[in-house]
């Protein structure tokens, strides 16, 4: 039973058990249960008698987790300082650290990796949420960890990857708005990674990587995000079957390497046009999902989409030559069956347009062709079959 | 797998209380499963560790959960009826009960219960000061002041 008093605390009313059974459980049993509270509660079992004062040592998941916002909120630092160095779990399966803006900035993070690594760590999640500081760099026998399967660094981290880097278990990597040493960190990292299946980045602004270059043959999903204006993708990974793309900087996507049919599902949303070897590197997939700009799906429908069978498009900005453009993608996509268009973005983007002149045009033609401004699904019965063409609007 | 609706064993408890249950009930608890797998399933399979009153609720619960089983890992509605058919079994056992269905689905190999019983237990230590929890769980505090104090100390964090 729950009960909420004056000062909202919660208060379980209970039959008071009468012999102290929980204290009887064999250890695995109660570090089954302390595994279902948060750390800092199951940290503090540790004063409840002697029976209970290393139980929790044996937690193979921890959190460390500060409030992101919150300045006044002590940081958990000085905590997991403490205890983190005193769990004796044989292998930490799941740590999770985030530490915020009131953690002082010289704590020894290198320390704490150590140890972990030591502890045979499998999922590894770090974030560094410290404005206005510099990155750290963790500790260098991170990136030789034998059993780590999981890796997330997020943040104010600098990835500073030795030359005898190896990762021999990991199957995931996820390198979220953190900084490189240089451009070889990056290039050592992922080749460091050989059964490496799942990657997923967001770039930071001043990550010293111009060229960011996935040359990964084991990798599967590829996820790359950039908001900036600078820095380019090159993919060199044979296996790839998902790409989720969002760039809205200037510099080309290169393909390389890449043996159709290959691809089976891309989303991808480009500010720029996009050329012609990453197109074609499309043509394997199955699902498409595009976010480009309207001149773009002109080029898109140049490719010959052998497989692909559902395709999403939202235009971000207009033209006048979609009409053929969307009758040749559907020539050249035997075995497309759902055809949607969104064009959401139409209507919202045309005042922004800088350009006058075109901008009349668009208006002449977004007055001519008023479905566009609303979502445009096309379904077809039967395969390679024009005339059989569903429109629903 | 039609066998298993219609073939039955008795379950004993350490009491003598025999249960029939289906094959597929019977599966439910890892243990028994292996016993049939080994083709040692005589005609009543004695349970050594459980007492007929916690058997009866553990059949209860797998009988529900073959039942009621989402029918695939998308099935939102399903698993969500199960989670409140599990809040209300949970509801009617006190304390001792509780742990006895720990101890039994950890003998018997039965992880949904096991998960279940055990996040009764977490849901009564959660956010609770450790006095709250001795009180609770009636665990003595066997520390002299000046160890208590250490302890208290060495994880300054944890008790803010």
């Amino acid at each position: 039973m729950e009960m909420q008093d004056e000062t909202g605390k919660r208060r379980r009313i209970e039959e008071k058990v009468s012999e102290d059974k929980i204290s009887a459980l064999p250890e695995d049993l109660l570090v089954h249960i302390l595994l279902l509270v948060p750390t800092k509660d199951a940290v503090a079992t540790a004063t409840l008698s002697k029976r209970w004062r290393s139980v929790w040592k044996m937690l193979p998941r921890l959190e460390y987790i500060d409030a992101y916002n919150s300045k006044s909120d002590k940081s958990v630092w000085c905590f997991l300082d403490k205890s983190l160095l005193q769990v004796k779990a044989p292998v930490i399966e799941n740590l999770r650290i985030t530490l915020g803006p009131s953690c002082p900035a010289n704590v020894d993070v290198g320390k704490w990796v150590d140890y972990v690594v030591e502890r045979c760590i499998q999922r590894l999640y770090f974030t560094l949420a410290w404005p206005a500081r510099k990155p750290r760099s963790l500790s260098k026998k991170l990136y030789t960890c034998k059993t780590l399967k999981t890796l997330n660094l997020s943040n104010k981290i600098l990835v500073d990857v030795p030359s005898q880097a190896l990762l021999p278990s990991l199957i995931r990597l996820e390198l979220i708005a953190v900084v490189y040493k240089d451009e070889d960190s990056l290039v050592r990292l992922l080749s460091s990674c050989p059964v490496l299946q799942d990657l997923l980045v967001q770039r930071n602004q001043e990550d010293n990587v111009t060229k960011f270059s996935v040359k990964v043959p084991s990798l599967v999903f590829l996820s790359y995000v950039n908001f900036f204006e600078e820095g380019s993708l090159v993919i060199d990974s044979p296996g790839l079957k998902i790409l989720n793309r969002i760039d809205y900087s200037e510099c080309a996507c290169l393909i390389e390497n890449m043996p159709p049919p290959c691809l089976d599902m891309a989303e991808v949303d480009i500010d720029s046009y996009p050329n012609d070897k990453f197109l074609t590197s499309l043509s394997s997939v199955i699902y498409l999902n595009l976010t480009l700009p309207m001149n773009g799906v002109d080029a898109i429908s140049a490719v010959n989409f052998s497989r692909l069978i559902e395709c999403k498009l939202t235009p971000s900005n207009s033209s006048y030559l979609w009409l053929e453009s969307i009758m040749r993608l559907l020539h050249n996509s035997p075995k497309l069956k759902v055809l949607i268009i969104n064009s959401e973005c139409y209507s919202k983007n045309e005042d922004e347009d800088e350009d006058e002149d075109e901008d009349e045009d668009e208006d002449e033609e977004a007055e001519d062709l008023p479905l566009w401004r609303n979502l445009l699904q096309v379904h077809r019965d039967k395969e390679d079959d024009d005339d059989g063409v569903r429109i629903n609007v | 797998m039609a066998s298993s609706s219609t073939n039955k064993f008795v379950l004993k408890s350490n009491d003598d209380v025999s249960f029939e249950v289906t094959e597929a009930v019977a599966r439910e608890f890892q243990v028994i499963a292996h016993i049939i797998d080994d083709d040692c399933a005589k005609k009543a399979i004695p349970l050594s560790n459980v007492t007929g009153e916690i058997l009866s609720k553990m059949i209860e619960y797998g009988k529900k959960h073959i039942e009621e089983a989402p029918v695939d890992e998308e099935d939102e509605e399903g698993k969500k009826k199960l989670q409140i058919w599990d809040e209300e079994f949970m509801k009617q056992f006190n304390m001792e009960i509780v742990f006895q269905l720990i101890l039994a689905s950890n003998y018997l190999n039965n992880k949904g219960l096991l998960d279940l019983t055990c996040c009764t237990v977490a849901d009564h230590i959660k956010d609770m000061t450790p006095d709250e929890v001795r009180t609770l769980f009636n665990v003595k505090n066997d520390y002299t002041t000046e160890e208590e104090e250490e302890i208290r100390k060495e994880n300054s964090w944890a008790f803010e």
